[in-house]
């Protein structure tokens, strides 16, 4: 078994040597030994034999034309070229080779934020213009439904939560609150048809 | 085959690596496409063609793509080339691209391995108009047919040593495997391909009246 085995290993490594001989990849020591065992060992002769003719018949492969010539393809390839060079160019976000210009983006990114943060803002904060006043002061017409509110409110100052009552009446009402604002006082009612400016 | 003398038995050299003189050659020509010179590319096109187009057959089995494969490799490496270092080898660079455009190509094709022989079919007609020698036409054919069934690991380094003419070196760095592995494999391809081969002339031999 064990010398079964060391005939395969030594046919192994003499067909392995007969390739290499035969391709042309041995040194020249290598080269002088394995032409002495050809020469002299028939069997090394018969399996030389076999394997030349199988490498010759492979390297014929080396003259195969290509089905296509190199001078009908190279217009093609100048067309895909030019079809690429285009695809390739410069633009606002992108460099020629694909890269994102990210410095820019952001840059137009927060541009594009800050306008519309700004338009909305402005939008947000815009003063109404002031209806023209007939006594020299706001004019205020409460309801007849948030009379009653406007008489509880014009007992003494309006806390928080009367004044957003106040408002909401109004708002359902339809008219926008007028109401006086002073730095002292705090909120000053309006009563029906006057106002007051203190 | 009969006994003859070795001095007198013709043996398919490594034709492939380039002379020294050719390198120079090549260099100024790769120098001259980096300035962007439409000529040196045409020359640099039509010197590497069939060797990038067989590159590509040898992966595909088909004529169409190994040809679109072929040209895809050549536009990249005229994006690439104004970068490309003159130091290094220009036909080991193509071969590469070549070979992993082929393969991506093949992988999202999921080519079907196990029916080479369809594959081999296309060349039949093709490789008769090809060729003018009825026999060496014949002869191409049935390498194909043999070459095509064998497992891939072992097939590229096999055309690429014994056709292509690559050094063992070239090929370890262009499939990135070791040395070693190269040589191990190449010695598995060439024993299945002698025996496949003979098998296939013993199948001839035993089919004809």
């Amino acid at each position: 078994m064990k010398r079964q085995s060391m005939k395969r290993q030594s046919m192994k490594r003499l067909s392995m040597t007969l390739h290499e001989y035969v391709a042309g990849d041995l040194s020249k020591e290598q080269r002088a030994a394995i032409e002495k065992r050809i020469e002299n060992e028939p069997r090394v002769r018969a399996l030389y034999e076999e394997i030349l003719e199988a490498h010759n018949a492979l390297t014929s492969l080396r003259d195969r034309p290509a089905p296509v010539s190199a001078d009908d393809v190279l217009p093609r390839i100048q067309a895909a070229i030019t079809a690429q060079k285009y695809q390739d160019r410069p633009r606002l976000f992108m460099d020629g080779a694909g890269r994102r210009y990210y410095r820019r983006i952001a840059m137009a990114a927060t541009l594009l934020l800050a306008v519309t943060v700004g338009l909305l803002v402005a939008r947000n904060n815009r003063v109404e213009p002031a209806a023209p006043a007939t006594t020299g002061g706001l004019d205020a017409r409460p309801t007849a439904d948030v009379r009653g509110l406007v008489d509880a409110a014009s007992a003494g100052p309006l806390d928080g939560l009367t004044v957003i009552e106040l408002l909401n009446s109004f708002k359902k009402a339809g008219n926008k609150p007028n109401l006086v604002f002073t730095p002292n006082e705090g909120v000053l009612p309006v009563s029906e048809g006057l106002t007051e400016k203190r | 085959m009969t006994a003859q003398p070795l001095s007198l038995r013709l043996l398919s050299g490594a034709k492939g690596r380039q002379e020294p003189a050719d390198r120079t050659e090549e260099k100024a020509l790769l120098r001259r496409a980096q300035t962007g010179d439409p000529d040196a590319f045409g020359e640099i096109v039509t010197k590497h063609w069939k060797r990038a187009f067989w590159t590509a057959y040898d992966v595909l089995y088909d004529h169409g793509r190994a040809q679109d494969v072929a040209q895809e490799a050549f536009v990249k490496v005229h994006r690439a080339i104004q970068n490309y270092d003159l130091s290094r080898d220009f036909a080991s660079w193509l071969y590469r691209i070549v070979l992993n455009l082929a393969i991506d190509h093949r992988r999202k094709r999921d080519r079907d391995k196990s029916t080479p022989s369809d594959k081999v079919e296309e060349l039949i007609d093709a490789r008769r108009v090809m060729v003018a020698d009825e026999d060496k036409a014949a002869n191409i054919e049935r390498v194909e047919t043999v070459l095509s069934a064998l497992p891939d690991k072992y097939r590229m380094p096999l055309t690429m040593k014994d056709i292509d003419g690559l050094s063992v070196e070239e090929v370890a760095r262009i499939l990135d495997i070791s040395y070693s592995t190269v040589r191990w494999r190449l010695h598995k391809a060439r024993n299945l391909f002698r025996e496949r081969w003979k098998r296939l002339l013993q199948r001839e031999d035993r089919a004809r009246p």
